[in-house]
């Protein structure tokens, strides 16, 4: 579960995150939605302890960011928009590697590795380096690395950002498959077909601040209107 | 820090820059090929016909202008075996126009003077620029300097005084220390090896801007892993890059000097005692491991790999700013602070090996300063692995 309290971070003059507040629980994907440059890459940072907030606090299973970041890494896996890979690697040996920075065992690692390769169809392109993989091939390599040390919260930046349908589609079963086991996920997209299809809740940031948050369902109805619209009527309303 | 968590990082390091072909082009292969290449160019230009020359052992072609007014001179030149003359018009046109590198002019009247034990004046002439046509001048005028000394012989015999009296003392020149291969070695050598060991700097910026610039820093972050123990990971991939860069190109380095000498001197005995390189091996860890830690420190903060570059500048021109700056101190009349100053002592301490000299006081001491100063910049480093500015610039 994850217990995000009126979350603020400033960059000098600016406020990237204003009291953020939210609450994502286990079994359930959370979508943070906004424009580019809504703060909310900054909020995942924060969660994911890569950046400390100025104010206000992040409770991972219980566990602050602020206080116990080291505790908190053990329990989150992050997939960033921009994420990267070590081209010169083998998809195996960029998996296992974060696998072992984890503190995995050999045997696991190998373990985790052959089934997220397999569910991700990857079984056969292992031994590769991912400098000659294309995107989608990559995004799935990136996900794997996320998910090998099997974590109980996943934070998910654009995971599907850039993707064709295929490996789009891809990604969106992989984190259904990982809700079901019970997981907790923060997901951003700009893909509103997308996190319809995925997200359970929402929570919408514009300039930091958040300006809506509930069911799918529950702001459709409030609005009367398609989610997307939805969307935009709110961010709209706040330019 | 923990040391399973170093291990994981520092092997992936590893594998990872091994797998680099440009890595293994630009810092383990290109530095020692350039250097055999330098003495294999220096070989071909040592040719026992050039070498012969300065040895003496063979023809050294001397144009002469206003060779019939000297007879006996030339005749004296022909006898020495080592000077092949050349009776030219216009003593300076023939040297332009490369028929020899040096050149002598005898004035008209010249034999008809010495004859009558007047005093007459020669002239040596070799193009400005070129060294080793200075070299053979010089071994010219010395020629006619003996040629002078014959002339002022006889003209002493000539009434009965004793050559022996105007030689009342003998000098013997007699170099002592490591030999002239030695000592060109201590001159040159330690600055070679800071160059080489400061060139791994671009291994240092691929492990900290080039994470950046790949988006793989993050997530490394993200990991529940100490940035100590990231930073020396990482660290010792750095390290290892400098030490067998200067391995590398000090072996081929030995190699070059190895068969230089075997052309150049017909033996090719290798220049240095085996405990001396032992030593310079050594050494070159004591160098490597300041600047490595330096070099990431100061890689890290730059946004983009293409930024950090700029870094490989200021290190290789320190490097020979750090030589030409302690050219001026040889054995004995370096002080005592300067092997207080990392690198700078591990330059000396070379400088002090290469010339057969080992004091255990200045192993110690650079050995000491150049850990802490290691300790010291691996903190910063490992400090600015904790700075958000520094690791999200944008």
């Amino acid at each position: 579960m994850i217990v995000v309290n009126t979350l603020t971070k400033r960059f000098g003059a600016r406020t990237a995150v204003n009291s953020v507040s939210f609450q994502a629980w286990p079994g359930e994907v959370f979508g943070l939605l906004g424009e580019n440059g809504a703060g909310k890459t900054t909020t995942l940072r924060m969660i994911a302890t890569v950046l400390s907030p100025d104010e206000g606090d992040v409770y991972v299973n219980g566990r602050s960011v602020r206080r116990e970041g080291d505790l908190v890494r053990h329990q989150l896996g992050l997939l960033t928009a921009d994420a990267g890979l070590y081209a010169r690697l083998s998809a195996r040996e960029n998996v296992e590697y974060f696998g072992q920075l984890w503190g995995l065992d050999k045997k696991t690692i190998r373990k985790r590795t052959e089934e997220i390769f397999v569910l991700l169809e990857l079984e056969n392109v292992g031994e590769h380096p991912v400098g000659t993989f294309s995107k989608g091939m990559k995004q799935k390599v990136c996900l794997a690395r996320t998910f090998v040390h099997n974590p109980a919260v996943l934070l998910l930046d654009e995971p599907s950002n850039g993707l064709d349908v295929s490996s789009s589609n891809a990604v969106g079963d992989f984190i259904l498959r990982e809700k079901a086991a019970g997981k907790t996920i923060v997901f951003s997209s700009h893909n509103m077909g997308e996190v319809e299809k995925l997200c359970d809740k929402v929570a919408i940031i514009h300039h930091g601040e958040l300006i809506a948050q509930g069911s799918i369902e529950g702001l459709k109805v409030d609005y009367s209107a398609r989610f997307e619209d939805a969307f935009l009527r709110l961010v709209g309303a706040r330019k | 820090m923990n040391m399973r968590d170093v291990w994981v990082i520092f092997k992936k390091e590893m594998t990872d820059n091994l797998r680099d072909r440009w890595y293994m082009f630009y810092t383990l292969a290109l530095p020692p090929l350039m250097v055999l290449l330098v003495f294999a160019a220096t070989a071909l230009e040592n040719t026992p016909h050039h070498t012969d020359a300065v040895a003496g052992e063979g023809s050294i072609p001397v144009v002469v202008e206003g060779a019939s007014e000297g007879t006996s001179l030339v005749a004296f030149l022909k006898q020495q075996q080592v000077f092949t003359v050349i009776a030219v018009e216009d003593g300076e046109e023939a040297l332009l126009r490369r028929l020899a590198q040096v050149g002598l002019t005898i004035p008209a009247g010249f034999e008809a003077i010495v004859k009558e034990e007047g005093t007459s004046s020669l002239i040596v002439r070799y193009i400005v620029a070129d060294q080793k046509g200075a070299l053979l001048g010089e071994r010219l005028a010395s020629a006619i300097g003996d040629y002078a000394e014959t002339i002022v012989f006889g003209r002493l015999a000539g009434r009965g005084i004793d050559p022996a009296l105007l030689r009342p003392v003998v000098i013997e020149i007699e170099p002592t220390g490591p030999s002239d291969v030695t000592a060109s070695l201590a001159n040159i050598l330690p600055m070679l090896l800071v160059v080489w060991g400061a060139g791994a700097v671009h291994v240092a910026v691929d492990l900290t801007a080039g994470e950046k610039e790949r988006g793989t820093l993050e997530l490394l972050l993200t990991a529940p892993v100490a940035r100590l123990s990231l930073v020396v990971g990482k660290y010792l991939a750095v390290v290892c890059a400098s030490v067998f860069s200067q391995w590398l190109s000090l072996i081929a380095f030995l190699v070059g000097v190895v068969l230089q000498t075997h052309f150049m001197y017909g033996s090719a005995n290798f220049p240095l005692p085996l405990v001396n390189l032992l030593g310079i091996l050594a050494g070159t860890l004591f160098m490597a491991t300041p600047l490595a830690a330096l070099q990431i420190a100061l890689s890290l903060p730059r946004r983009s790999v293409r930024e950090a570059q700029a870094l490989q500048a200021p290190f290789g021109i320190g490097a020979i700013l750090l030589w030409m700056l302690l050219q001026n101190y040889t054995l004995g009349n370096t002080p005592a602070y300067m092997f207080f100053i990392p690198v700078v002592n591990n330059l000396l301490l070379n400088k002090e090996l290469l010339m057969g000299v080992l004091t255990p006081v200045h192993i110690l001491t650079t050995f000491l300063t150049c850990a802490l100063a290691a300790a010291l910049a691996l903190r910063f480093a490992a400090r600015r692995f904790s700075e958000e500015p520094v690791l999200f610039r944008q």
